[in-house]
């Protein structure tokens, strides 16, 4: 009997970014997940990165649609659409038909949404597809080796979720997600800007103002950020300034929040793998692992060593790579 | 075509498996313990590989101790992890088929326990089967003769259970068991961290401190301690602690008074003659627990008798089989066990 060797697709099909990584050829996909549609034909008019630069400036006859919200499906056509997109950029790629495909999803995700994830592979051609806990491939893309009786403990914050979890033995002991994440940051300083400046931003620019002033460090050198959008007032485009002492009082509940999440994990988990998180410490990733100071903030709430994964955007799809190998059995080291 | 038969010792022990071979020494030296996959019930993992898991396991995973306080509390997990140890002594020296066994089980075992663990053993190639008491045996791996009318006292001190007997021409006279033992000692541990610090340890921690720590002599100026880890029930946090070693040696001196006890008892119910015989000699102290450091001298001072330790405490109740199995060649009045394949095939 000849053997079949399946084509493996990995999919990280986050809230904003969409990574996606084929046997072979490497991630050939880690752009937003965003996808322009035209209204009237219902076409496929942008997907990725195109499509993310529209976000808030289309006219009637386009709709820009994320098909995530925190980290699930909202709606299923246009992420169909976007991964039809997707995979047609890959011209060279042979049918689908053949193919093992594994989908990340948080934590916290039920059975019905992850039934939803399975569907759309299906409604892709693809046959044979499982779900794993994003915190589990993260783990493995940070450079863990989870298949050993070593304990190890992630915080991955993303763009619709923050999850926390803690792996032994090729597998999850506990996990919980949380839906206040980078997208809720946007939202945060959408209203901030909103109440202080009486400025109305756009998302696109929000997520501008997280990326380049904010901080977790409270003697950081302060960082300025000029900012346009429509006055509320006059009703006029006008400008501002944000600065990131402004962004780090911000900053500060909403990681209050999380470190919350982080505590009921931690006060969940057997006392010998608390041993084990004491000596081996919590590795950061996703990424709000990129913001300045995350690293010290956590080490001293928590009193715990913490390192962030050596690429945070990416490790999701990078540990994919390697689930792909033993589909997710604990049993089976896929490194051997 | 010569066949060898060969003469097999397996100690079953609460914490420990060993298994001895002859003229290839003790072939098998892991922790009894036996990993399941929750959900189609295979075994994973056996001995030191399963031991590693402890504390440690997710939903997916079931660890499991099959022999508690000396006795066997899950009949299908022991005869998982005894398949697994012969399976494996197997493939890499083909000893079993048409050797003499003689397997020493905690006390208390059942006939329907018997039977099983004897049919397995059958069924594995072995032609003779024999089911022993752990001290008795023990006794005899520490030196007691096996023929003659001297009275011989023993204290085993294992995972489980410590054990106290006196033997006399091959056989138990006088012997008393109690759940005091090396385990008992890990889970005193475990709650005097709890009480006194608030911290939350796992057993395999409370093992590490008990063997870095664990003595009854009075500590020196320079006091030995040990940096442990793990959950702040304060804080629900991860926390380190250093522990003392006088903390553990009071905990070590009060499982070995209740030990003591055991065999005070032992020596109170022995006939007076053999309690002569006792006297003159040595109380034999043996297993794993022997080698807590100044035992020997306290027991001395608790019972006013000449204690000491045998040559090879872990491994005596092996030993011992040996010494039976030997002893059962030489002297072929044993009953063969042939009997029972014809029955059960």
């Amino acid at each position: 009997m000849a053997e079949e060797k399946k084509l493996g697709i990995g999919i990280d099909f986050g809230t904003t970014n969409l990574l996606v990584y084929v046997q072979g050829h490497g991630i050939i996909f880690n752009e937003p997940s965003v996808v322009a549609f035209d209204i009237e034909s219902g076409e496929v008019i942008a997907g990725g990165e195109e499509a993310f630069k529209m976000i808030g400036k289309t006219h009637s006859k386009i709709k820009v649609s994320r098909p995530l919200r925190d980290g699930v499906i909202s709606d299923m056509d246009a992420a169909k659409a976007l991964l039809k997109y997707v995979f047609k950029r890959v011209q060279t790629l042979r049918s689908l038909k053949n193919s093992l495909c594994l989908i990340c999803c948080p934590s916290e995700v039920t059975q019905i949404e992850r039934e939803a994830l399975k569907d759309l592979a299906h409604q892709m051609g693809i046959s044979d597809t499982f779900i794993e806990e994003e915190i589990k491939a993260g783990a493995i893309g940070s450079g863990i080796d989870i298949y050993s009786p070593q304990a190890a403990m992630i915080i991955d914050i993303g763009g619709g979720s923050t999850d926390v979890g803690v792996l032994s033995l090729g597998d999850v002991v506990l996990s919980r997600s949380i839906r206040i994440a980078g997208n809720y940051i946007d939202r945060e300083i959408t209203n901030y800007v909103h109440k202080r400046h009486n400025l109305l931003i756009g998302p696109i620019t929000a997520e501008r103002i997280k990326n380049e002033v904010s901080t977790l460090l409270p003697n950081d050198k302060e960082k300025k950020i000029r900012i346009s959008g429509r006055d509320l007032v006059r009703g006029l485009p006008s400008a501002a300034e944000v600065t990131s002492k402004e962004v780090f009082e911000l900053l500060l509940p909403i990681f209050d929040e999380i470190t919350n999440v982080v505590y009921s994990v931690l006060e969940q988990t057997p006392p010998e793998l608390a041993s084990d998180i004491v000596n081996n410490g919590i590795v950061i990733e996703g990424g709000g692992a990129c913001i300045p100071g995350v690293k010290e903030y956590f080490e001293k709430t928590l009193g715990l060593s913490v390192r962030t994964a050596p690429e945070p955007l990416n490790a999701v799809v990078e540990g994919a790579k390697v689930l792909l190998k033993n589909k997710g059995s604990y049993l089976i080291n896929p490194q051997d | 075509m010569r066949k060898r038969r060969h003469n097999i010792g397996v100690d079953f022990g609460t914490v420990h498996t060993l298994v001895y071979a002859d003229e290839l020494g003790v072939v098998w030296n892991e922790p009894t313990a036996v990993a399941f996959d929750r959900t189609s019930g295979k075994r994973i993992a056996a001995g030191s590989k399963a031991s590693m898991m402890y504390g440690k396991t997710h939903n997916a995973i079931d660890l499991i101790h099959p022999v508690e306080g000396g006795v066997i509390s899950n009949l299908d997990a022991s005869l998982s992890l005894l398949e697994h140890v012969f399976l494996q002594i197997e493939s890499r020296k083909k000893i079993l088929k048409g050797s003499s066994m003689v397997i020493c089980c905690p006390s208390d075992t059942t006939e329907v326990e018997k039977q099983a663990v004897t049919a397995l053993a059958l069924r594995l190639g072995a032609v003779d089967v024999r089911l022993e008491e752990s001290v008795k045996v023990g006794a005899l791996g520490s030196g007691a003769d096996i023929f003659s009318p001297e009275g011989f006292m023993v204290v085993d001190i294992g995972g489980g259970t410590s054990d106290a007997g006196i033997l006399s021409l091959g056989d138990l006279v006088s012997s008393r068991s109690v759940k005091t033992a090396g385990l008992h000692i890990d889970r005193e541990i475990v709650k005097y961290i709890r009480y006194t610090y608030n911290l939350a340890i796992g057993p395999r921690t409370a093992e590490q401190i008990k063997i870095h720590l664990g003595t009854l002599r009075k500590p020196p100026r320079e006091e030995g301690y040990f940096t442990c880890a793990g959950r702040d029930l304060n804080t629900g946090l991860p926390k380190k602690l250093k522990v003392m070693q006088s903390e553990i040696r009071h905990l070590c001196v009060k499982a070995v008074r209740i030990i003591e006890q055991t065999a005070a008892e032992v020596l109170a119910a022995a006939p007076p003659e053999i309690a002569s015989d006792v006297f003159r000699s040595s109380v034999v102290i043996t297993g794993g627990g022997a080698l807590i450091d100044g035992l020997q001298e306290h027991m001395e001072h608790a019972l006013s008798l000449k204690v000491r330790t045998a040559p090879n405490p872990f491994t005596s109740v092996v030993d011992g089989s040996k010494i039976l199995l030997e002893s059962s060649e030489s002297h072929p009045n044993r009953i063969l066990r042939k009997s029972y394949r014809k029955n059960h095939t």
